[in-house]
């Protein structure tokens, strides 16, 4: 088997090489050409390497690093934004609160003011009232007093038109006794 | 000599008048005259008017001090 394999790879071999012969010989190209060129070729590629794919490969790697910095920084940033949003949410769920509070205290105070108010009135309307009530009672004594006096004045007038009919001698005696006693005893 | 006011109503009996003189005559040691006159407003009863002082017992003096008691 080893032989055959071999023998075969050398006919293919010969066959490659004459063949190649038969190409090189139609362009025009000779052995030393051909090892000149592969020389050039060689020396192209390690002049590449060095001055091209390295330094753009070392490039390549600066732009990854910083890219990956970047990458970290945004994280990082991202990071504090969370937290300062997170800060900011409870500073304002604080605020909520203590306006909350503030607002109820407020709410508290205006609806104490208020009764407060209602109850100054009352006591100013019932204030009112009970004055009304005593001027009123005061006026009605007043005006009995003054139906009482004017009754009287009339009556001692009427008396007085009567006593002018009625007294006659023997009761203006009497009267007179009755003086003359009374200075008598003072 | 002191004079003695003596204002009736009506003119007054010599009974009412001898009373009237015979009391004034014991508060006076000295000689007093009598002067008599009438008012009928006095209505009754008789007003004695002895130097600055007054004895009012007429009905109208009384009348008068019951108006001046119901107004106060």
């Amino acid at each position: 088997m080893l032989g055959l394999k071999g023998l075969f790879c050398g006919l293919i071999e010969i066959n490659t090489s004459l063949f190649c012969e038969n190409v090189f010989e139609s362009l025009g190209l000779g052995w030393w050409e051909i090892l000149f060129h592969t020389v050039n070729l060689l020396i192209l590629i390690i002049a590449l390497r060095f001055l091209l794919f390295k330094p753009v490969k070392r490039m390549i790697e600066n732009h990854k690093k910083k890219l990956a910095d970047v990458v970290e920084k945004n994280k990082e940033l991202e990071e504090e934004s969370a937290a300062v949003k997170a800060k900011y949410d409870k500073m304002m769920d604080e605020a909520k609160i203590e306006a909350a509070k503030i607002s109820a205290e407020v709410t508290k105070n205006a609806q104490r003011k208020s009764e407060e108010i209602i109850d100054d009135a009352n006591r100013q309307a019932k204030n009112i009232l009970d004055n009304a009530k005593r001027e009123t009672l005061i006026e009605q004594e007043r005006l009995k007093n003054d139906l009482k006096e004017t009754v009287s004045v009339l009556a001692v007038d009427i008396a007085e038109k009567v006593l002018q009919r009625e007294i006659d001698d023997s009761d203006n005696e009497k009267i007179i006794d009755e003086c003359l006693k009374e200075w008598e005893e003072k | 000599m002191n004079n003695i006011r003596v204002i009736s109503a009506k003119a007054l009996s010599e009974s009412a008048k001898s009373k009237i003189e015979a009391s004034f005559r014991r508060k006076h040691s000295d000689e007093i005259e009598f002067v008599y006159e009438t008012d009928s407003e006095l209505i009754g009863g008789v007003l004695i008017v002895d130097g600055d002082k007054y004895y009012d017992a007429t009905v109208r003096g009384q009348l008068a001090h019951i108006k001046r008691e119901i107004k106060v």
